[in-house]
């Protein structure tokens, strides 16, 4: 799994039922200060749906959004497995490790 | 048609339309202004049409020489017509002794405009039924290669690089080919928004017909084959599941 993959994954998880194409994209931007492309937010969700590791449903249409509904997604089970197992990984790989501005649990 | 219908009809070209009514959705709520909106509507959808062809690079790239192939066999009347031609003029000329040749570049003129339009329109519909829910993307596939094709002639042979039938130099080279892969994807987005309306030279040469089989009956057996990636297929409305990967 990709990093940008894995940021994704975490921001659906930090939103939990919010989570549609602009509150993600607001998310990653809050959390690492840079604001994904259209193009990389939306491929890698539509990949991430295909792999079985994000569910998506349609919610009700708004009118501020032109009559269109929301396309709500939510980590499945396997993707919480799948960032989880990426996450240990990394945390193993910073075990040891003293980085400036990183403190360790 | 409203700007925002507009952009939904352009997404839904390469992902279900649900899915670009939601994207286009995002894209209004966040609001950023027109530039913003056009910008981000053209950047999802090259990047959601490149994922299907970076997904399977071999499958595209065999779609893609087949392309190449049938474009040739779809010209080929039009080579032959371009032959006949010639040996008109040349008998008027000779036999005749009368001067045609002023006839010669209008002639083939048309001959490269009508190679350019109708053969690539029909590859595109070729191509997109061989890829059901992709339609656009062996296209693509096909751009690229044609792209290549057409640098490494130039590479080879400078200014010289010419189209059939004479018409030469870069810039007719590059107008020839904006219109040739105009029609392209013309022929592949009709597919697209017209899945039940197979043709014969759509099925063509991978189908052995039997006799009374319908053209529909010819399609569906020629999309029962193995299907990659088939949740890509337009849905209504609604959540779908997600296939394991």
């Amino acid at each position: 799994m990709g990093e940008f993959e894995q940021v994704v994954l975490l921001a659906i998880l930090r939103l939990g039922e919010r989570a549609y194409g602009v509150t993600v994209r607001e998310e990653i931007a809050a959390c690492t200060g840079r604001e994904p492309s259209p193009g990389a937010l939306y491929t890698t969700l539509d990949r991430l749906e295909e792999k079985g590791l994000v569910a998506s449903r349609l919610g009700d249409p708004t009118p501020q959004r032109g009559g269109r509904a929301k396309r709500y997604f939510t980590v499945t089970a396997s993707g919480v497995g799948a960032v989880t197992f990426a996450q240990r990984n990394y945390q193993r790989l910073m075990d040891g490790l003293r980085l400036p501005g990183v403190t360790h649990a | 048609m409203h700007s925002s219908r507009f952009a939904e009809w352009m997404l839904s070209l390469v992902t279900p339309q649900a899915h670009a009514a939601s994207m286009v959705g995002d894209f209004t709520e966040s609001s950023q202004g027109k530039v913003w909106f056009w910008s981000s509507v053209l950047r999802a959808g090259f990047s959601l049409l490149w994922k299907d062809v970076a997904a399977s690079p071999g499958r595209m790239a065999g779609l893609a020489v087949g392309g190449a192939a049938m474009q040739m066999a779809f010209a080929g009347p039009l080579l032959m017509c371009t032959f006949v031609m010639a040996a008109i003029l040349g008998f008027l000329n000779r036999w005749l002794n009368c001067e045609a040749s002023w006839l010669i570049a209008p002639i083939f003129g048309l001959m490269v405009l009508s190679a350019a339009i109708p053969s690539p329109y029909l590859v595109g519909r070729w191509l997109a039924r061989r890829a059901p829910g992709q339609e656009l993307a062996p296209c693509l596939a096909l751009t690229a290669l044609t792209g290549i094709l057409w640098s490494a002639a130039y590479l080879i042979w400078g200014q010289e690089v010419s189209l059939m039938n004479g018409l030469s130099g870069v810039v007719p080279t590059l107008l020839c080919l904006l219109v040739a892969n105009i029609s392209l994807y013309a022929g592949a987005i009709w597919a697209r928004l017209h899945p039940s309306e197979p043709r014969w030279f759509e099925a063509m040469p991978f189908i052995l017909l039997k006799p009374g089989q319908g053209s529909a009956a010819r399609f569906s057996s020629l999309a029962a084959g193995p299907q990659r990636n088939a949740c890509h297929q337009p849905r209504a409305s609604g959540t779908r599941e997600s296939p394991t990967g």
